[in-house]
């Protein structure tokens, strides 16, 4: 592989494991807290899949000459994660994170298709294992989507004022972080079609659960995660993450 | 949706394609779907199957209600029980190497004959 190809796919690769991981660990800040016995098991299952996820995409990282995942994970510089700014956000409430992690969940349905175009073998083989967990992930936060907004005028009006308040923030996560022609070199559809694909299922979704549409989704952004501009959000994450490793760095797990 | 609690759901899982669904557990779920989803998450992290059933906990009639209803086996009806046929090896090997039924009947009547 050409010194060209592998900055490529590091660069490809970066986003998508940096989104799982930090999906991840916000999903486990519900451990203990989620609204039933029966969903706290559910969340934390699919969180913990998340983070299989970001653990695969370290090691092939790792394989294609970037530090360990513990490097990667504890020791990197807030400026180097490339996870989308709506992915670090706090929870907010429980609508808050149904709608996050539904909009997240679809998102990242059509990247993976997108990536299977890439024509790179350990990151295919991974997908096929991903794909099919994320199906279940999708269905899972759709379901409660629709609960929501047919659940009676409060859960209605929770779903609705927090699409309201998330709608702002998503435009980096369709972004890929890479250069155009490096993006078409690597046969990954442009940012904008990713986008259009993302507006109309959710807008057919949104039409099955009668939730109003909240129109375009703005694109300028003060952040963007994707080039490394986080918001403080990432921070908190980060030194909560890293509390026992700053105090004990040669602590055994 | 009405408030309150959600329903029960009693919780089977099916091993492989030739076994019965084996009663897990039980689960509250909102309605039959997320049953199955949280089912699913509860019971079956860890192990395959190829099929989960959920019922709603009040569609079981059950025979404990009414002692009436419970049977009892008790010596004097020892004509009732199937001695005499001796085919639990031959549908051991059945479901061990997926012969047809065909060839178990032949199997059986073979040796019979």
């Amino acid at each position: 592989m050409d010194h060209e190809t592998r900055e490529a796919l590091i660069r490809l690769i970066t986003p998508i494991a940096d989104d799982e991981w930090i999906v991840g660990h916000r999903g486990s800040e519900w451990l203990g807290l989620a609204p039933e016995l029966e969903e706290d098991l559910a969340f934390s299952s699919i969180h913990q899949d998340e983070m299989g996820h970001a653990l695969y995409l370290y090691e092939l990282l790792h394989d294609l000459g970037e530090p360990d995942p513990d490097a990667l994970v504890y020791a990197r510089p807030v400026a180097s994660w490339r996870n989308a700014c709506f992915v670090e956000a706090a929870n907010g409430d429980w609508a808050a994170t149904v709608v996050r992690r539904y909009f997240y969940e679809m998102f990242d349905r059509l990247r993976l298709e997108a990536l299977a175009h890439v024509d790179f073998t350990p990151l295919a083989h991974g997908l096929k294992k991903i794909q099919r967990e994320e199906a279940f992930h999708l269905k899972h936060f759709a379901l409660w989507m629709e609960m929501l907004a047919q659940g009676g005028d409060e859960a209605r009006r929770r779903v609705i004022d927090a699409v309201a308040a998330v709608w702002p923030t998503l435009s980096d996560l369709f972004d890929w972080g890479l250069r155009d022609d490096v993006q078409a070199q690597l046969g990954l559809p442009p940012a904008l079609a990713l986008k259009d694909a993302w507006v109309r299922e959710v807008r057919a979704q949104f039409q099955d659960w009668q939730l109003p549409w909240p129109g375009e989704i703005p694109t300028t952004m003060e952040h963007n995660g994707r080039a490394g501009r986080h918001t403080p959000a990432l921070d908190d994450i980060l030194t909560t993450m890293r509390a026992v490793r700053v105090i004990a760095p040669e602590s055994a797990w | 949706m009405s408030q309150g609690e959600y329903p029960v759901y009693e919780v089977f899982g099916q091993k492989d394609r030739l076994a019965f669904h084996t009663h897990v557990g039980s689960i509250r779920a909102a309605n039959p779907e997320m049953a199955l989803q949280m089912a699913r998450e509860a019971f079956f992290r860890r192990e395959t199957v190829v099929d989960i059933w959920v019922v709603p906990q009040d569609a079981i009639y059950s025979a404990a209600q009414e002692p009436a209803y419970l049977p009892q086996i008790g010596e004097d009806k020892k004509y009732r029980l199937p001695s005499g046929y001796d085919n639990a090896p031959h549908w051991k090997r059945f479901k061990a190497r997926a012969m047809s039924i065909e060839e178990v009947a032949e199997e059986m009547t073979g040796k019979r004959g």
